[in-house]
């Protein structure tokens, strides 16, 4: 493989972080009136940019998100969910992995360019 | 580049002024619930509740939510009500110093502002998606 394609491995994973994201923010969305429902967050940009720091070589490939549950202060049913927040966090998410997908899509058509020809 | 430190993006700033219209139509509605709560804290009637916004310490950061403040300047309204348990020796009840047709039109404002900036959030992503297009 060229050095362009190690870049597919790292999209491949910030795409399934930022689905697993989107889970979790819609689980969020879905808890918002559940009574003692802790809000949770994917962290993942921040572990990837602290591998990438830290290696020398490929291990930043092994980075994975990570679910936390958040401890912001609560209402009085318990609940820590605010739906704007969450809304906001929807559509940041939902746009970097549009730029994933389409940072990918771009390197198969490389690859496929790179076969076929033009 | 300048020195000057902004804020949140545009996506921070607009759930701020969400959250902060949000929390006040929170308390509007308290407000027109309790208009004619004869006894609430410490025996007196309900006092109309304020939200305090201030802009956010960051340069640009948005909006936050500075306190819940009680409206104790303006007088309670004194309604004749001989019949009425709470009413005094003269037969007057003071009713909470809210004004339903002023809490109304505040309602309006605030739902109004979080249209606004529920727009200026819907905008910003139409204009992200735009960016993506460019990427193809």
């Amino acid at each position: 493989m060229g050095q362009g394609n190690g870049i597919i491995p790292d999209l491949q994973a910030a795409m399934r972080a930022e689905a697993l994201r989107h889970t979790v923010i819609a689980n969020n969305i879905a808890n918002a009136e559940t009574p003692g429902f802790h809000r949770r967050t994917v962290v993942f940009e921040q572990k990837l940019a602290e591998a990438i720091a830290r290696a020398d070589g490929e291990d930043h490939e092994a980075v994975s998100p990570e679910v936390r549950t958040a401890s912001d202060p609560m209402n009085e049913n318990g609940n820590n969910v605010d739906v704007e927040v969450e809304i906001g966090a929807m559509i940041r998410n939902a746009s970097a992995y549009k730029v994933h997908m389409r940072l990918l899509s771009k390197m198969y058509h490389q690859l496929d360019t790179a076969i076929n020809g033009i | 580049m300048s020195d000057i430190r902004i804020g949140g993006s545009p996506v921070d700033i607009a759930v701020s002024g969400l959250r902060a219209q949000s929390k006040k139509i929170g308390v509007i509605s308290s407000n027109i619930a309790n208009a004619f709560t004869t006894r609430g804290e410490g025996g007196q009637p309900y006092r109309r509740q304020e939200v305090l916004l201030r802009t956010s310490d960051e340069l640009m950061g948005g909006v936050r939510i500075d306190r819940v403040a009680q409206d104790d300047a303006s007088d309670f309204k004194r309604i004749l009500m001989p019949g009425h348990p709470d009413a005094d020796s003269q037969g007057y009840v003071a009713m909470p110093n809210v004004d339903v047709s002023s809490e109304m039109v505040q309602l309006t404002t605030a739902s109004r502002a979080y249209q606004a900036n529920a727009a200026v959030l819907k905008r910003y992503q139409e204009m992200v998606d735009l960016t993506v297009e460019l990427l193809r």
